[in-house]
């Protein structure tokens, strides 16, 4: 594995599970307030607190808030660098699907007993619902990206709702065209690349500027004129 | 993209999530009880 690959696994790898450790930090840290009726205070105040907080849970879902942002960013960079497909359109179902579950469990069985507790069942139905929806718009174009089979850019054809970065400067250089047959060779031969898939990279190129006319015509036939035969 | 690469990226990502989900109990367990 390239060592430019493998930094990259580490990174997404790491900020993705900071990501995922966060959202279970304030899922849980949600929990343990609602278990004591849902409300709590803690710290210097001239009131006197009624429910002091659970120990720890204040620390505990504001570092799952602010550390799990901050994995995020990294991770959205990360991935978009590299323009490798992203989880990220499940980040925000997975963080309100888990708060309404919350709200539903806690709401059909509050804790001190009762009957149901309406308002946190209310608050439950809008969270699943704003979790709920962007999950069914999005997991679709999600999973396809995953599955692999084309470029980026190809799976940006195919679905135009999503935006993708598309890094030139992470496309083969010009020099593969001009005065170095082997790299040139390399591109063209390049072991299970697709026919559409060098043409892809190669009208990029053109549109990026690296080639001319003349260069991407000539580049386009000896692709076609190989049959896309690796 | 190819068919390999893209399965090699989501099993490191599941990998992931699942790690961070068991990181982020593993962590409340700690500073919170």
């Amino acid at each position: 594995m390239p060592r430019s690959r493998l930094g990259g696994s580490f990174l997404i790898f790491f900020s993705l599970a900071g990501v995922a450790c966060g959202i279970t930090l304030v899922f849980l840290g949600m929990r343990a307030v609602m278990e004591i009726g849902g409300a709590c205070a803690e710290g210097a105040t001239p009131y006197v607190i009624a429910r002091p907080c659970p120990k720890g849970v204040p620390a505990a879902v504001l570092g799952g808030v602010w550390g799990g942002l901050a994995c995020l960013g990294v991770y959205v960079a990360a991935t978009a660098a590299r323009q490798v497909p992203s989880l990220l359109p499940f980040a925000w179902p997975a963080l309100f699907l888990s708060l309404g579950w919350n709200f539903l469990e806690f709401g059909v069985r509050p804790p001190g007993g009762g009957g149901l507790a309406w308002a946190w069942i209310l608050c439950g139905v809008l969270f699943v619902g704003m979790g709920g929806i962007p999950l069914w718009i999005g997991a679709g174009g999600a999973a396809r990206r995953f599955r692999g089979g084309g470029t980026a850019s190809a799976s940006r054809a195919r679905d135009p709702g999503v935006r993708w970065p598309v890094h030139v400067a992470a496309e083969p250089s010009a020099a593969a065209f001009s005065g170095a047959p082997e790299s040139a060779g390399a591109l063209f031969d390049e072991p299970g690349a697709e026919l559409v898939e060098r043409l892809e990279r190669l009208a990029s190129l053109h549109r990026a500027g690296a080639l001319d006319d003349a260069e991407y015509r000539a580049a386009k036939a000896r692709i076609l004129g190989a049959g896309g035969a690796p | 993209m190819t068919r390999g690469e893209a399965r090699y990226w989501l099993l490191l990502q599941l990998a992931a999530a699942a790690a961070g989900v068991g990181a982020g109990i593993w962590l409340f367990r700690l500073i919170a009880y």
